[in-house]
Parts: structure tokens; sequence; C-alpha cells
């Protein structure tokens, strides 16, 4: 069975807050002092998922497609470092300060490019901005069925079983191929990748494609393309008050802590 | 070089081995006295002889006996030693020049652990139970082969040595070595039966080699009891006395018939005989074999300190990575699996064993052993036969995973009790290091503690997941008083992670800087653009990643005019202490190193430090890091600074120096998750806590971290200000010799 994979690289949601900065003035995200880019977490979850569906079926090819800036290769790599076969970078400079839907839209065009395969995987958002809208989008555009935020997903003969997480419990779904998913966290941690792969991964090439290969006009795609702008970005600050509840007893203290909570309305 | 010359390896000597055999004189002052006394007497009787073959005929059997028997034992190592030859030569590649050159560098070191370690024992006589039990059998051993090949020389030489006075000496030597050997096999039994521990429970090969032992010496006497019974005690009884145990024997057969005490004469002298030709055919085909191969042992061990993991060059060309295969052993590796004598000593220290983990250093070693016999064997066969390697070994278990397990693998300390306690010189660490490696590198098989770890060494560059501090944190607010490593200065101070991004640890970092301004030192820090030097990777198995970040770090240190003879880096962490001083200089560096004990207390000595101001009286236990002293021999420094503080009264712990007990951190298993029974720092907090000492003092950030968190678990009904306290020595140096609050 063959899956395509979108990945994206995001800086690594562990920075510490402190290291965290952003340009208020150009509305950018600074890159903090020594910490890599990675991949985002929920997009090695879905290449895990491309692979166990592979390993399942028993034949196919998991390819790794990628939008960004050069250092998005890296995410491409780490792909093709857990199991990976080819790597598609969509790399142009028309593709800057784009949105969801542009970058959805660039995707599209890259799968139908390489051929829509049975499965397309994206991780259930990017762990940057947190929209979750590009792989819904992306079904809507290749007219695709489609289902989110997964914790398992099984092959049964031709089609696929999914497990969704809903807010009240799990949702299990049937779906026909070609299909979209989206896996969310619960579906379990990525391998980590066998040092041969990740220096054959080194070697590997991977194929760029720019907004022209793909047909697209440098007016669809990037800033120009955009359907949301950004009109402001800066850190929020939050206060933190301490009031230390006093008390003899541990009793008193307690007492005291359930009125100092019914007095900020928390109780 | 201004490593200081206590960080230089000594020669394995060590104090406790010194202790213990001085111990062992007083048992060998009797012994000296009675030889004295009667070498004296014997000059009073004259004419004493005996004859070589007395009674037997057909002697010649035994000469014609003798060459099988060498052949015999030849045959049998070497067929072993083809088993050794499946590992890879001791550098990598063919036996080159250079592998040559690395098994015999340093040859006064190794010559001296040959001697010292092999012929004199040195670590069997840190136990006095074993150590007395082993000199007893080995003396005896010594001493008896002298004297039987000393009898056969004067039988054949024309003139006579063996008369009169010289004979009766001979005699009584022989008899009361006899008597010693005899001691010392029941002391070997007796600890079997007497200490059984399920460790270690005796087999074949024990009882056939103290059986057969005890068994040689008693016909031994027998015969002799026999000889004098028949020819001598009625003729020349002057002269029986002088076998005295040989007399008692004779006169326990007095009643039996001299024609029938002959006949049983006989019997006995071809069972003694014969029995000795068998006994030492045992030497090649059983752990007697460590009479040969211990000494050779002693002289094969690395003279690179025992905290240095070996490189794998060229790691990117490489057909493996770490050992999965016996093949991918080294061939001292292989050697060594059969020089272990299964004597527990590695897994009695072993933190990991101690604490109920499954993890037993012996057993790792035994195991191994077992399958390079099964497997090794097989392997040999097949390379005879000309076939692949591993014909017809598909079915067999894997060795990493099944033969030795991963949790076994994962909760070694990398501590080097084990390599430290070891009577053979077997160094278990690189062993255990380098099947980690395949789990890592080739399998990507490990625990999820020790995948995040990796992972957040490869993306961050430090192994501290989810720290809330960035580089610089330990510096808020003191920045201006933290100077820049501009190049001009004599000393960086490499913070390092742990002491840059974990709260405890900032302060340990903040105490240095304070004593180094106190005692205006020229130093520096690199600001915000410190990566980990790798250890915690190559600790872990992933050597690819330690050499990405070594080269990263180097790279830095080049840039910034660190990477320079005159420059000496200060660290306070004994883990990035060791791998700076003993593992990048494979990686190109040249800058010096130093520890902050080191450091701090020459300028105690100095008087640029002077710790005056008086702390609260209070008696402190110092504990070891196993990669300060055990892996590099730094065990006064520190001590002597707590001994400089007014008010400090330093008392041991039991377990102390070459023989500390690792806090449970090392080998990566900070970040691990441990199983079994107990948690080591659990074990060593109630070390700690024994000694009645108020605070702990050590030198290690880690330590302090496992000391805190075992605190935590053993003093968890202890009211707050009675618990132990755990200070890092340059702490309670900062409390003690700098005034202005820094
Ligand atoms: S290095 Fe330490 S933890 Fe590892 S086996 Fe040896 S004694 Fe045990
Ligand atoms: S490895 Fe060394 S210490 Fe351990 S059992 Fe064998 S001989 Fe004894
Ligand atoms: S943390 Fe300390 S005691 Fe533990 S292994 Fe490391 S240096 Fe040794």
């Amino acid at each position: 069975m063959d899956v395509i994979v979108c990945v994206k690289q995001i800086p690594d949601p562990e920075t510490p807050a402190a290291a965290f900065k952003v340009d208020e003035a150009a509305m950018q995200v600074l890159p903090a002092q020594g910490i890599s880019p990675v991949i985002s977490p929920f997009d090695a979850q879905a290449v895990e998922a491309a692979l166990r569906i592979k390993d399942a079926s028993g034949d196919g090819t998991v390819n790794i497609i990628s939008l960004g800036p050069d250092s998005a290769r890296d995410a491409i790599k780490h792909s093709l470092a857990m199991g990976a076969d080819e790597g598609y970078h969509l790399k142009d400079d028309a593709f800057d300060g784009g949105d969801a839907w542009t970058t959805a839209l660039a995707l599209s065009k890259a799968i139908q490019h390489i051929g829509v395969p049975d499965v397309l995987i994206f991780g259930r958002q990017a762990a940057d901005w947190d929209q979750g809208t590009v792989g819904s989008i992306v079904a809507e555009l290749l007219d695709l069925p489609s289902a989110t935020v997964l914790r398992a997903v099984e092959l049964s003969g031709d089609s696929i079983t999914v497990s969704r997480v809903v807010a009240d419990g799990f949702e299990n779904v049937e779906l026909p191929t070609p299909c979209v998913l989206t896996i969310s966290n619960e579906f379990g941690d990525p391998r980590y990748p066998q040092l041969r792969q990740i220096m054959q991964a080194a070697r590997k090439q991977v194929t760029e494609l720019t907004a022209s290969d793909l047909g697209l006009d440098a007016s669809e795609v990037g800033a120009a393309g955009a359907r949301v702008q950004m009109h402001a970005l800066y850190q929020p600050t939050s206060d933190v008050e301490v009031e230390i509840i006093e008390g003899d007893t541990p009793e008193e203290k307690a007492a005291g802590l359930v009125n100092a909570l019914r007095e900020a309305k928390i109780l | 070089m201004t490593r200081l010359a206590e960080s230089r390896r000594r020669s394995g000597a060590t104090s406790t081995g010194k202790r213990v055999s001085a111990l062992a004189i007083p048992a060998w002052l009797p012994l000296g006295g009675i030889l004295l006394v009667s070498g004296a007497e014997t000059v009073r009787v004259t004419g004493a002889h005996r004859e070589l073959f007395f009674n037997i005929d057909h002697f010649w059997v035994l000469y014609m006996l003798l060459p099988f028997v060498i052949g015999i034992v030849v045959y049998g190592l070497v067929r072993r030693s083809r088993v050794w030859r499946l590992g890879k030569p001791i550098v990598s590649g063919q036996i080159t020049r250079e592998s040559l050159r690395s098994a015999f560098d340093d040859l006064p070191l190794r010559l001296g652990r040959l001697i010292k370690g092999g012929g004199g024992t040195e670590r069997v006589l840190r136990d006095p139970y074993s150590g007395v039990m082993h000199l007893c059998i080995m003396s005896s051993m010594i001493v008896l082969f002298l004297v039987t090949a000393l009898l056969a020389i004067d039988d054949y030489i024309p003139v006579d040595i063996l008369v009169g006075p010289r004979y009766l000496g001979y005699s009584l030597v022989a008899d009361i070595f006899g008597l010693v050997g005899i001691i010392g096999v029941g002391m070997a039994i007796a600890h079997r039966w007497v200490r059984p521990r399920t460790a270690w429970l005796p087999t074949w090969e024990d009882w056939l080699i103290l059986g057969g032992l005890g068994a040689l010496l008693i016909t031994g006497f027998l015969v002799e009891g026999l000889r004098i019974h028949t020819s001598e005690i009625d003729v020349n009884p002057e002269w029986s006395y002088w076998s005295p145990v040989g007399y008692v024997v004779a006169l326990m057969f007095s009643g039996v018939r001299v024609s029938a005490a002959l006949d049983i004469h006989q019997v006995f002298w071809w069972i003694h005989m014969v029995g000795a030709l068998s006994w030492i055919t045992l030497l090649g085909y059983s752990k007697l074999n460590h009479l040969i191969l211990a000494p050779a042992n002693a002289f094969l061990k690395r003279t690179s300190a025992p905290g240095k993991l070996d490189m794998i060059p060229n790691i990117e060309e490489q057909e493996h990575f770490g050992v999965s295969q016996l093949e991918h052993f080294s061939m001292k590796q292989l050697f060594e699996l059969d020089v272990c004598v299964r004597c527990g000593r590695c897994t009695d220290n072993c933190p990991a064993d101690i604490a109920g983990q499954p993890l037993s250093p012996m057993h790792i070693i035994q195991d191994l052993k077992s399958y390079a016999t099964a497997v090794g064997e097989r392997k040999v066969a097949n390379l005879v036969q000309g076939n692949d390697l591993n014909f017809g070994l598909d079915d067999e278990a894997p060795m990493v995973g099944s033969v030795v397990r991963d949790e076994s693998l994962w909760a070694c300390r990398t501590c080097g009790a084990c390599v430290e306690a070891c009577p053979v010189f077997i160094e278990h660490v690189p062993t255990i290091v380098d099947m980690r490696r395949s789990l890592v590198m080739e399998e990507a098989r490990m625990p999820d503690t020790v995948q995040g770890t990796l992972e957040t060494l490869e993306r961050q560059g430090h192994p501290w997941r989810g720290t809330p501090y960035t580089r610089d944190s330990w510096m808020e607010g003191i920045e201006d008083r933290v100077p820049e490593w501009t190049g001009e200065q004599d000393y960086l101070y490499f913070v390092g992670c742990t002491g840059a991004f974990v709260d405890r640890a900032q302060e340990i970092t903040r105490s240095v800087v304070s004593l180094l301004r106190e005692a205006d030192v020229s130093f520096g820090v690199i600001k915000g653009m410190e990566s980990c030097n790798g250890d915690p990777a190559r600790r872990l198995g992933h050597e690819y990643l330690y050499q990405i970040l070594a080269e990263g770090l180097i790279e830095l240190f080049n840039e910034t005019g660190v990477n320079d003879e005159q420059k000496t880096v200060i660290t306070h962490c004994p883990h990035c202490f060791n791998t700076f001083l003993n593992e990048y200089p494979d990686m190109g560096a040249k800058f010096q190193v130093i520890h902050h004990t080191q450091l701090l207390e020459q300028l105690v000595n100095q008087g640029r430090l002077v710790p005056s101001s008086e702390v609260p009286e209070q008696t402190i236990t110092y504990h070891d890091s196993c990669y300060l002293g055990r892996h590099n021999d730094i065990f006064e420094a520190p001590r002597r600074i707590l001994e400089q503080v007014p008010n400090v009264t330093l008392i041991e712990m039991p377990r102390n120096r070459e023989q500390g007990l690792c806090c449970g951190a090392g080998g990566g298993n900070m970040w691990m998750e441990e199983q079994g029974k107990s948690r080591v720092n659990e074990v060593r907090v109630e070390e700690a806590v024994a000694t009645g000492a108020e605070a702990a003092c050590t030198a290690c950030p880690f330590c302090i971290q496992m000391f805190d968190s075992g605190i935590g678990t053993v003093q968890l009904d202890v009211e707050d200000d009675d618990k132990l306290k755990v200070l890092d020595v340059a702490e309670l140096l900062q409390a003690a010799a700098v005034s202005e609050s820094d």
C-alpha cells in the first residue's frame, strides 16, 4: 500500500520558555540559540503510522513531502531515517509567508504530481501554530474522504479502520482508500532511527520542487495567496501573585485555603 | 602538563591491597620461626637422605606420561585460542604494528601489573579470608612443585645435594607446605559450604580442582608415611621427625606388616603420581587455567584510564556498530572471558546487584563464556570447513537480548567497581558498553527514557529534557560578576549541562565562580554557546552522537582559542572531567584539564583561599564520585580541602576511595527508571546516614541530585533539620573562605 506523509519542521516545542523569543515588529518567531528545529512530533507519529501500514500490507512505499525553508530538509531526512522511501521538498521563495490554505494548495499539487497514493497521512496539527487544518483542506482539495485525530489505524483488506479521539471517548470509523488521515499523540511513540538508516538517509537525494514545477503561479501561494492576515505577534505576559495562607494547624491552613479559593470564585 | 600527578593512574596498587597483604604477614611469622629453629637443629644430623623411587618399579612410565600431559594442556589452550582469535585484533582491521603496539604500550606499567597483580595476586589479598586461603594453596603448590623438581634434579646430577641436614630441612619444608596446602583447600571448601551464595554455587570445576588437589596432598602424605613406616622409622628414627606429618601417618600404620605396607605404598604412589599428572591437565580445560591466563590478562589490561571508552574509528564506514556477535568483540575481550574464575567479587561490589537490580557482572562474563564455548566453537568449525562463519547458527538465541539481557546492560553505571575488584583484571565496562552500542545504534532498541535523553541531546545539545532554563539562567543577577571568555585568560570554566540546567547544580556553579573570583584566578566562561561534551551519549552507547557532539565542541574550542596547550579547562563535573581528560585527546584536544577540587586544593595550599570563617561545627562524610575517584584516581584533593575547613570533622563510610559505591547515576542511569528491589542512591544514602555524619560532601553534581532524592525516601520521617545535608566541596569551601556574598 502506498502512503504519502506530509511533515513540517518547527521550532523544538521543548524549548524552555525563557529561550522563546519573537520579533514583534517583523511578526516572526526568532530561532532559539543552540536549539535545532525538529520535525513536528505529531508528524513523526504520522510517519510511524505510515511505516506500520506499509509493514502490515507487505509492500508499497512511504514518501514524504515537506514545505518549508532549507532546514525543512532535516525533517524529511529524519523521516527517511525512520524508514521512509523518498523525500520531496517544496522549496521556493514564493511559498514564504503563506498560511494553511496556501500550504494545503501546494501540498495537494505536489501529491498529484507524485501520484495520489492509497493513504495520505498528516499529523493532527503542526505543534508550532497548532491550527490543525492543512490535512482537512488537502482532503477537500483532492476530494478524498478523511478521518482526523486518530489514535489507531488498522488495515482491513482494501479499506482502513481507524479510531478517532473525540471529546467523550473514541469513535471507530471505516474508510475506503484513497483517504486522508491525521494522527494524534495517542497513537504512540515514533521509532528511534537506527544509525545505519540515519547514514543512508543522509546520502539519499531529496527531490526539490518549486511553485512552477507544480504548475502554481507565484500569486496563488505564499503571502500573495494567503487568506489569513496576521495583525500582531507578541508574547503574552502573565503575572503571578503569591499569597501564603497562614495557620497554626494543617486544618486551619486548609480552611484558609478553601476560603481563599471561594473568594477567587474557583470553588 | 598541569594535569596533576594524582590524576595519572597508579599501577593498580591500592591502599586496601597493601593493608591486607600486610595483614597476611603475621600468619607467616610462626612458620618462619619454626623454619629458623629447625634449620639450626638439622646441622646436628648427618647422612640423612632418601631414595627417589623407593619401592617403585617401572617408574619410567611417569616420564613417558609427562610429554602427554604437557601436550594435553597445550592442546586445550590452543583449541580455546581459536575462539579468542574469532575476535578483532586489538586496534582494528588486521593485526598491524599499530595493534601490537597498543597491546604492548607502557611496558613498565604492564610488567608491574604482571608481577604484582599476576604473580603477587595483589587483588586477591584484599579480602583477608580468601587472601589467606589463596596464598596457602598457591604457596603450597609452588613449594611442592619446586621440591619435587629438586628431588628429581638431585637424582640425576652426579653430586648429591639432598643429604644430611639439607635433606632434613628439605623434608620439613615439604611437609609444612603440604600441610599449608591442605589448610588452604579446607578453607576453600569451607568457604563454599559455609558461605554458599546462589550467585556462585560451586560447580564440577570447583569440586574437581579442590577435591583433586586435596586428594593429591593427602595421598602424598600417605605415601610419605608408608615410606617412613617401612624404611625409616626403625632404622633412622631421628630422620623421620623432620617429616612431622609423614611421621604421624607412619605411626598410624605402625600395626601394619611391612610387606603389606610396601604394597599399599605402591598403590598410593601410583594414585598420587597419575592423579597429579591428570590434575595438571585441568590447566587446559577448567578455570585452573587462571594460573597461566590471569598473569597474561594483568599484562594485557588497557593502560589508559579505566574510565575511558575506546573510540569507534571511521564510524561511518563500519559494517556494524558495537557488538552483537562474538566476532565483533576484540580478541582480548574474548580471551578475558576464559580468564574469569567465577569468584563473584565483581558482583559483590556492583551497585546494581547490591540494590537488587537485574545485573551481575560475573554472570555477564560467565554467560558470554558459555556462549563462546557453545557457539564460538561452532563458528570456529565453520571457518575450518570453509563455511560461512554463521552457517547453521540462525536458530541460536541472540547474544544481546537473550544471553545477556537488555535490562542488565541498561542497569550498568559504568562505575568500574567490578573492574577494580576483579582479581584477574577483567574489564567489564567496555564489554557492557559495546553491547549497548549495538542496542542503540544497530537496533534502536532502548528504554523510552534513554530515547528521550538521546533525542534531547540531539536537538537541544543537552540531556535535561524539559528543563525550564537556558544555558545562562544560572548567572541571572550576577552576569557582571561572571567574566566572559576572551581567549586571554588562563582558565576556561566549563559549566556543563548539569551546572547550567539543573537548579541544584546551578548553586554549585555559582559557588565555583565565587571562589575563583575570591582567589583572583584568571578565568572566563563561554556564555550561551557551550554544548554537551557528549559523555551521556557515549555511555548510553550512542558513539555516533558522541562524536558529533564532541566534534562540535572542539570546533567551538578551536574558534575561541581554548584548544591550546597553554589553556586549562576547569570542570566541576567528574563526567566532563573524565571525557575531556581521557577521551577528547582522541578527538584532537590539546588543552589541559583540571577538576575544581584539584584547583581549589592548590588555591588553598597557596593561601589564595583561606577557609577561616567558622562554619557550624559538623561531621562530614565524603562520597567518592566514581568518575573522579576510581576512574581518575582523585581521592585526596577533595578530602584535603574538607580537612582544612575549621570545625569540620571528616569521617569515612566503609566503602570509600577505590571501593566507593556509586550513587547510581553513572552510565546514563541519571536519566533512566531504575528496575529492581531498591534504588542505588537509597543504598548509598543509608550508608552515609549510618556514619552518623550531619552532612555528605561530594564533588559531582549527579551525586548531589542522587543523594537528595535518596534522602527524600530514606529519611522520609526525619525532621527537615535533622536530615542529612548534601553539599559540593565547593559550597562548603565557599561558606568558609568567601566573606562577601557573591
Ligand atoms: S560498572 Fe559498576 S554497575 Fe556496571 S557492572 Fe561494573 S560494578 Fe556493576
Ligand atoms: S569477572 Fe573477575 S571478579 Fe568477576 S567473577 Fe570473574 S574473576 Fe571474579
Ligand atoms: S554520578 Fe557520581 S557516583 Fe555516580 S557514577 Fe557519576 S560520578 Fe559516579
